[in-house]
């Protein structure tokens, strides 16, 4: 029996890749993870050899030669094809699928064009002023966190790196730091804030509109102190704006209920440039709460190899952009794709479900270690060894930093790389003979 | 003699086709056999315009027009799923007897791009001349900025009779629009100058974070508190807007031509040189 502990393992769940994990290994099985959320242990302790997805072609057991064949088979003939998810696997996987993409003059887009791409979009506008998780540990003393529930979504965010920390000037944590949530409902993370604002669903935008006059001290037509913005008095925004421009070092965490509410992208576009314009009196950063562990590295890897950040398309032999037109879920549901590689997510919980139904209608290629609710249906499934787990690789953290995922276990499959790189192979040459 | 050259959808594409082959500059003094084999893309192959027309060339009656001058083009059937038609056309006339897909007349730099039915997102989007009038209604971001763009539209003519969707106008640096319905939200985002006119009701957020431009609202609608009244007037340029207008076949009520506005000046996060205008007797 041979049992070894890991140590600074990186967790592979949510943006925060919390890096101090101990994991335990006994005969190449997972039996204990410490330093962990209760998610990342469920996923890490679920993804183990004997939980692989079964690997199949059209339904029939068969072996991984024919699945790559099929899969090269699949995508050669269709006229739009499409390379979707890959915000749960390595950089390196996600590089090897733009390549792929390019071969196959397919289109290729990742979860963010409906979670936190409006955010990236904005950022392409007005930029953005940011830092990272080690400087909002270390120095932050005022915290907004706007329409994120971290302690639910990133569990450990609060302690590891923001709200309860104790960082180098800011030796007393919780204590040291003044906290505000803002969002449409109290959440286990608005009981841990100092001030909650709840504010009506949609109205982000002019909060936000009233946040920026407020800082550079203009006029608003026709409100006073009582005046209801968003839901709360604008005394109450006055007395934020005041915290803001008095504090030593701000940052905003802004989630999923500020990027897809009404406005979506222009509201972040608009807190971006509050967040700059509060620049002009102290030090003030905004950070992007994101959810899959890598979408920040896919979007990271797609800026690198075509210049854009998601919704690329290569229908035309060169990478275009056009969220809106190239984007996974639009092009689902108006039916503009007739094959699809599936990699690293799961379509069929996260996507509406007319653009599921359609999804079903087409050949479709799904890479993925585990079982989820497209294997049933794919029509060739590849199962591959979980990054960070099975594999290493690089993934990208919330705040842009890079973090090396170690491999820990041995799996009986290749990795989302090596999957993608065998069928990359078999197309090219289909395409030569 | 002028010529026309008509093409006929014979066959709904499986896959939205790209066709911004299909310009009068492109098309005028080929042959039948030339326009037949001219490229369209079908996802990522390119196929011919046979493949989904049948184009036919005739003659057009009247003496006045010139016989060197380009061919009028008809595009019959309903193309909602083939995008960039006129798109970057510079001169001559395109009629789409139907409804077109995304980006029709986008980039378009000059001539007339007229719609019957509808058009969807992006129509006329960073246009720099030449005029399209649609009958029907649009969808989103007509006349604005592509994703990463600074500058919107930055010449010529928008008129759509029916309705539009979000952002028209957004980032829009010349030229006019006019929406005889209503229209979305954020109408003239980040307007950098022209002017936009929307006969209908707006959705929220008219103006937002515009720089400069003019937005002309005939019916009342909530401004940000970023915008400031200034004064009720009757601007001395509505009267030739008006009569514009009227000359280009958008056709506004008789009362309107002497009417007053109320002046708010916007975005005052961004400097509040834009104008709201918005129809006080109506």
């Amino acid at each position: 029996m041979t049992v070894s502990l890991h140590q600074d393992v990186v967790c592979a769940f949510c943006g925060s890749l919390c890096d101090d994990l101990e994991v335990e290994v006994e005969n190449n099985e997972i039996k204990k993870v410490k330093n962990v959320c209760a998610i990342g242990r469920n996923k890490i302790m679920h993804q183990q050899p004997h939980n692989m997805a079964p690997l199949r072609v059209n339904g029939k057991e068969c072996s991984l030669d024919d699945a790559y064949n099929e899969a090269a088979r699949i995508l050669t003939e269709a006229k739009a094809p499409i390379i979707y998810g890959l915000s749960s696997t390595t950089a390196e996987a996600n590089s090897e699928a733009v390549e792929l993409a390019e071969l196959l003059n397919a289109a290729i887009d990742n979860p963010s064009s409906y979670c936190h791409g409006p955010g990236v979009l904005a950022r392409q506008h007005v930029g953005m002023s940011t830092c990272t998780l080690g400087e909002v540990k270390n120095r932050a003393d005022l915290i907004v966190i706007w329409g994120a529930n971290p302690m639910e979504s990133h569990p450990r965010h609060f302690n590891q790196y923001s709200v309860m920390a104790k960082g180098m000037y800011v030796p007393d944590g919780r204590k040291g730091r003044k906290v505000v949530a803002i969002d449409v409902r109290p959440t286990m993370s608005s009981k841990n804030a100092d001030i909650f604002l709840q504010i009506t669903p949609g109205s982000d935008f002019e909060i936000i509109n009233v946040l920026r006059s407020l800082a550079k001290n203009l006029k608003l037509e026709g409100l006073t102190d009582e005046s209801l913005v968003g839901g709360v008095p604008l005394a109450n925004w006055r007395e934020l704006v005041e915290m803001m421009k008095a504090s030593h070092y701000g940052v905003v965490l802004f989630g999923i209920g500020l990027t897809q509410s009404r406005g979506k992208d222009l509201n972040i576009e608009h807190i971006l440039s509050l967040v700059d314009e509060l620049n002009r009196y102290t030090r003030f950063y905004a950070i992007p709460m994101r959810g899959h562990a890598n979408v920040n590295g896919s979007n990271q890897v797609l800026v690198w190899r075509t210049g854009f950040p998601l919704a690329v398309n290569f229908y035309r032999g060169y990478p275009r952009f056009n969220p809106g037109e190239f984007s996974v879920f639009d092009m689902l549901i108006r039916k503009e794709v007739d094959a699809a590689v599936i990699i690293a997510t799961d379509p069929a919980a996260h996507l509406p479900q007319a653009a599921v139904k359609y999804l079903q209608s087409i050949p479709t290629i799904l890479i993925d270690p585990i079982e989820n609710l497209v294997t049933p249906w794919a029509n060739v499934v590849i199962p591959v060894a979980p990054a960070g787990i099975g594999t290493e690789g690089t993934y990208y953290r919330m705040d842009n930093v890079p973090l090396r995922l170690k491999k820990i276990i041995d799996f009986p499959c290749p990795s989302d790389y090596e999957v993608l790189h065998a069928i990359k192979e078999r197309v090219s040459h289909v395409k030569n003979s | 003699m002028k010529t026309q050259i008509t093409l006929r959808l014979k066959e709904q594409p499986s896959i939205p086709i790209e066709a911004e082959s299909i310009i009068p500059e492109n098309l005028s003094g080929k042959s039948l056999a030339e326009i037949n084999s001219l490229p369209l893309w079908c996802g990522n192959r390119q196929e011919k315009v046979e493949d989904y027309f049948t184009v036919e060339i005739s003659e057009l009656d009247g003496d006045s027009l010139p016989a060197d001058s380009m061919p009028k083009m008809v595009l019959q059937g309903n193309l909602s799923r083939f995008k960039r038609l006129g798109q970057g056309m510079s001169a001559g006339e395109m009629e789409i007897q139907g409804s077109a897909g995304f980006h029709a007349g986008a980039l378009m730099r000059g001539g007339t791009l007229v719609i019957k039915g509808n058009a969807q997102d992006w129509l006329g989007a960073q246009m720099e001349g030449g005029q399209i009038s649609v009958e029907g209604s649009a969808g989103n971001f007509v006349g604005a900025a592509y994703r990463g763009r600074t500058q919107g539209m930055s010449g010529g003519t928008i008129l759509i009779k029916g309705n539009a969707g979000q952002m028209v106008g957004s980032k829009m640096r010349r030229g006019l629009i006019a929406v005889g319905g209503d229209c979305g939200d954020v109408l003239g985002y980040k307007m950098l100058a022209g002017t936009i006119l929307v006969a209908g009701r707006t959705g929220i957020r008219v103006g937002a974070n515009m720089e400069r431009g003019t937005v002309i609202l005939l019916n009342p609608s909530d401004l940000l508190p970023s915008f400031y009244f200034n004064c009720c007037y009757q601007p001395e340029f509505w009267r030739l807007l008006y009569k514009e207008l009227q000359s280009k076949g958008f056709n506004l009520n008789q009362s309107l031509k002497a009417t007053l506005f109320k002046h708010y000046s916007g975005d005052g996060n961004e400097g509040a040189k834009g104008e709201v205008l918005i129809c006080q007797s109506i």
